[in-house]
C-alpha cells in the first residue's frame, strides 16, 4: 500500500480532509482523533490492511500517521 | 448543609486516594490543595454564585470542587471536549459569575472563548486562567451584576438538551452522598481497592465515582488523558483490581490490554459499567476474565444510580435499597434520594420530567418479570449513547441545519462495535456541498464526540403521518449499509 492510499483510507474512516493528513501529523493534536476513535481506526485499518490490531497498539510510534504507516509496511513485507 | 469535605475526609488516616498520570495524591495532599484554593477564592464571596470549572487536571479539579463547595458556591463543571459553539451555548445558559479554566487544552484555547464571552456579556465576571493550576492570572470584567442564587445549589451538571439549549441538572451534596453509598455497596469498595475509573469527571457519575473512592479511603486511579496504551500502563503500575467505566470504553481497554499486557485485565475482580445499553452476553466476550464479576448500573446521571444487573446473567435489573419505582404505560418512573432536584431555569422541562410528588420519568420502557426483576424493552426518549456520552439528535440536526447548503437534517443512532452507538446524519442539501465539507463544518464547532460518524446525502426526508419517519431511515440504513459501518 502506498502512503497516499493509506492517507485516503484514514480520511475515509475518520472523515478528515486528505490534505490535512501528513506523515508527521499526530492523530490527537493535529487530526483531533481521540483515543476511543483511535481504537476504532486501528480496528478498521486492521480489517482493511490485514495487519493485526495488536501490531498497531504495540508499535513504538502510534502517535503519528507515518508511525502507523510504518507498521503496515513492516507487516506487509514480513507476512 | 454539611460540606462535602467533612463527609469525605472524616478519618484520621492518610491513604493515597488518587493516582493520575502526574502521580499519587494522599488525602492530606488533597486537603492541602483544597485549603490553597479556599485561600485563593475566599474574597470572591461565593455564596449564591456559580463557578464554572474547566480543569482537566483531576487533583486540581477535585480540590476546586471541594473548595467551592466549602465556600458555599455552586460548582458548574464544564467539559474540555466542548468546542466554541457548545461551550458558548452552555455559558449563555448558566451565566457563571466566575470561571476557573486552563488556558488551553488539546490545542484549543478555552481562555480565549471565556474572555470573549465575558467581554460581550457586559456583566460582571471574573476569569481565573492558568497553565498549571498553581499560578493563576485573574481578569475582572465590569458591568451589570449577574443574579445571585437565592437558595443553595451545590452543583449544576450540564448536558445537551433536545431543544438545542443545554439542560442543567441541579444536584445537592446530600444526593451525592446517597450516590456514594450506592456505588460503595455496588462495588463492594474496601480501603485496599485500587479502582480504575474512566468517566467524564464533569458528569454526575464521574463526580460521584471519584468521591466514592475518597470517601472509602480507596485509591482511585484516574487517567487524566484519554490514551489507551498509557492507561493500560497506569492500571499495571497500580495493580488495579476494580474498574468503573462505560461498556464501549471498557471493550476498547480490553482489546488494547489483550494486545500489550493481558495481565492487567486478568487481575480485575469486578467491573461496573454504565452509560450505554448492554446486550445479553456482553461479559462473555472477555475470554481472559472468566472469574471477574461484571455489573451494569442504570440511571447514574439524572437519578444518581437506580438499579443494577449481573452482566454474567440475563440483562434484568434489581433496584438498590432506598430507590422507589413504579411503572406507568410501560414507562419506568423512579423516586430516589440520589436523584437530581430539577432542571436549572427550566420549569417546563422539570414539569415534563418530574411529577409534583417527585417521580422522575426515565423515558425507558420496562417489563417486570416473574422473578421481580426488570427488563428494559425500549426507549421513549430520542437519545444516542456514544462512547458513554449522551448525544441529543436534535442538537446535531440544528447544528447541521446552520450550514448554508443544508436544507434539512435528521439524525439517528445505530449500533457500533466500538462506540456502542454511532451518529448517522441524513442530510438534504441545496447547492454544491459534499459530505467531507459537512464533517469538517461539524468538527470545527462542536465537541468531537458529537460529530456524525456517517453522513448520508438524500433527496428527501421520509415523512409518515406528518412526522419525520426515523423508523424508515433506520431500516434503510440497516438494509443498505449493514447497520454498522458506512
Amino acid at each position: 500500500m502506498r502512503f497516499d492510499q493509506f492517507c485516503t483510507l484514514i480520511s475515509d474512516i475518520a472523515h478528515i480532509p486528505p490534505e490535512k493528513i501528513q506523515s508527521n501529523s499526530t492523530f490527537r493534536d493535529d487530526l483531533g482523533i481521540d483515543s476511543l476513535q483511535m481504537v476504532n481506526l486501528f480496528i478498521e485499518l486492521s480489517e482493511q490492511t490485514g495487519v493485526g490490531f495488536d501490531h498497531f497498539v504495540k508499535s513504538e510510534d502510534i502517535q503519528t500517521v507515518g508511525g502507523v504507516y510504518q507498521q503496515v509496511i513492516y507487516k506487509g513485507e514480513n507476512q | 448543609m454539611s460540606k462535602l469535605r467533612d463527609l469525605l475526609f472524616r478519618k484520621n488516616e492518610n491513604p493515597i486516594v488518587l493516582t493520575t498520570f502526574s502521580g499519587d495524591y494522599t488525602a492530606q495532599n488533597i486537603t492541602n490543595m483544597i485549603d490553597h484554593y479556599v485561600e485563593l477564592l475566599k474574597n470572591e464571596k461565593l455564596a449564591g454564585k456559580k463557578v464554572g470549572l474547566l480543569i482537566p487536571t483531576i487533583p486540581s479539579y477535585l480540590s476546586l470542587v471541594l473548595a467551592i463547595n466549602q465556600l458555599g458556591g455552586t460548582v458548574v463543571p464544564l467539559s474540555w471536549q466542548f468546542r466554541k459553539e457548545d461551550l458558548l451555548s452552555v455559558l449563555s445558559y448558566l451565566n457563571p459569575h466566575i470561571v476557573l479554566t486552563v488556558k488551553e487544552f488539546d490545542h484549543f484555547s478555552f481562555a480565549d472563548v471565556f474572555h470573549s464571552w465575558a467581554k460581550d456579556s457586559l456583566e460582571k465576571t471574573v476569569i481565573y486562567e492558568s497553565t498549571d493550576c498553581k499560578e493563576w492570572e485573574v481578569k475582572s470584567y465590569g458591568g451589570k451584576e449577574r443574579p445571585i442564587e437565592t437558595e443553595r445549589i451545590d452543583f449544576i451538571c450540564c448536558s445537551s438538551g433536545s431543544t438545542g439549549t443545554p439542560k442543567g441538572l441541579v444536584i445537592g451534596a446530600e444526593t451525592l452522598n446517597f450516590s456514594i453509598q450506592i456505588l460503595t455497596e455496588q462495588n463492594k469498595i474496601q480501603p485496599s481497592d485500587r479502582i480504575f475509573l474512566n468517566a467524564p469527571p464533569n458528569a454526575v457519575f464521574g463526580i460521584s465515582a471519584l468521591l466514592t473512592g475518597v470517601y472509602n479511603g480507596a485509591r482511585v486511579v484516574f487517567p487524566d488523558r484519554f490514551d489507551f496504551p498509557n492507561m493500560i500502563k497506569l492500571m499495571k503500575e497500580n495493580n488495579c483490581n476494580k474498574l468503573m467505566s462505560t461498556p464501549s470504553i471498557f471493550k476498547a481497554i480490553y482489546q488494547v490490554a489483550k494486545a500489550i499486557n493481558p495481565d492487567v485485565v486478568k487481575q480485575l475482580e469486578l467491573v461496573s459499567l454504565t452509560g450505554e445499553m448492554m446486550t445479553e452476553g456482553y461479559a462473555e466476550q472477555f475470554d481472559l476474565m472468566k472469574d471477574c464479576a461484571f455489573f451494569g448500573m442504570y440511571g447514574t446521571s439524572e437519578i444518581g444510580g437506580a438499579m443494577f444487573c449481573d452482566l454474567r446473567k440475563k440483562i434484568e435489573f434489581t433496584f438498590y435499597n432506598g430507590v422507589d419505582h413504579k411503572i406507568s404505560d410501560n414507562e419506568l418512573l423512579i423516586k430516589s434520594p440520589s436523584a437530581f432536584s430539577y432542571y436549572y431555569l427550566n420549569p417546563e422541562l422539570t414539569e415534563a420530567m418530574v411529577t409534583q410528588d417527585g417521580w422522575i420519568h426515565t423515558g425507558d420502557l420496562v417489563q417486570e418479570n416473574k422473578a421481580g426483576k426488570f427488563e428494559i424493552i425500549g426507549r421513549k426518549k430520542d437519545i444516542i449513547k456514544k462512547g458513554g456520552q449522551q448525544v441529543i439528535p436534535s442538537e446535531i440536526e440544528q447544528h447541521l441545519s446552520r450550514h448554508k447548503h443544508v436544507k434539512q437534517a435528521v439524525v439517528i443512532g445505530t449500533p457500533h462495535p466500538i462506540f456502542g452507538e454511532q451518529i448517522v446524519a441524513f442530510v438534504v442539501t441545496e447547492g454544491e456541498i459534499n459530505k467531507e465539507e459537512l464533517f469538517y463544518f461539524c468538527s470545527q464547532s462542536i465537541a468531537r464526540y458529537k460529530v456524525p460518524d456517517v453522513i448520508e446525502l438524500i433527496d428527501d426526508i421520509p415523512v409518515s403521518q406528518g412526522k419525520i419517519d426515523k423508523i424508515s431511515l433506520r431500516k434503510w440504513y440497516e438494509q443498505t449499509r449493514g447497520g454498522v459501518k458506512k
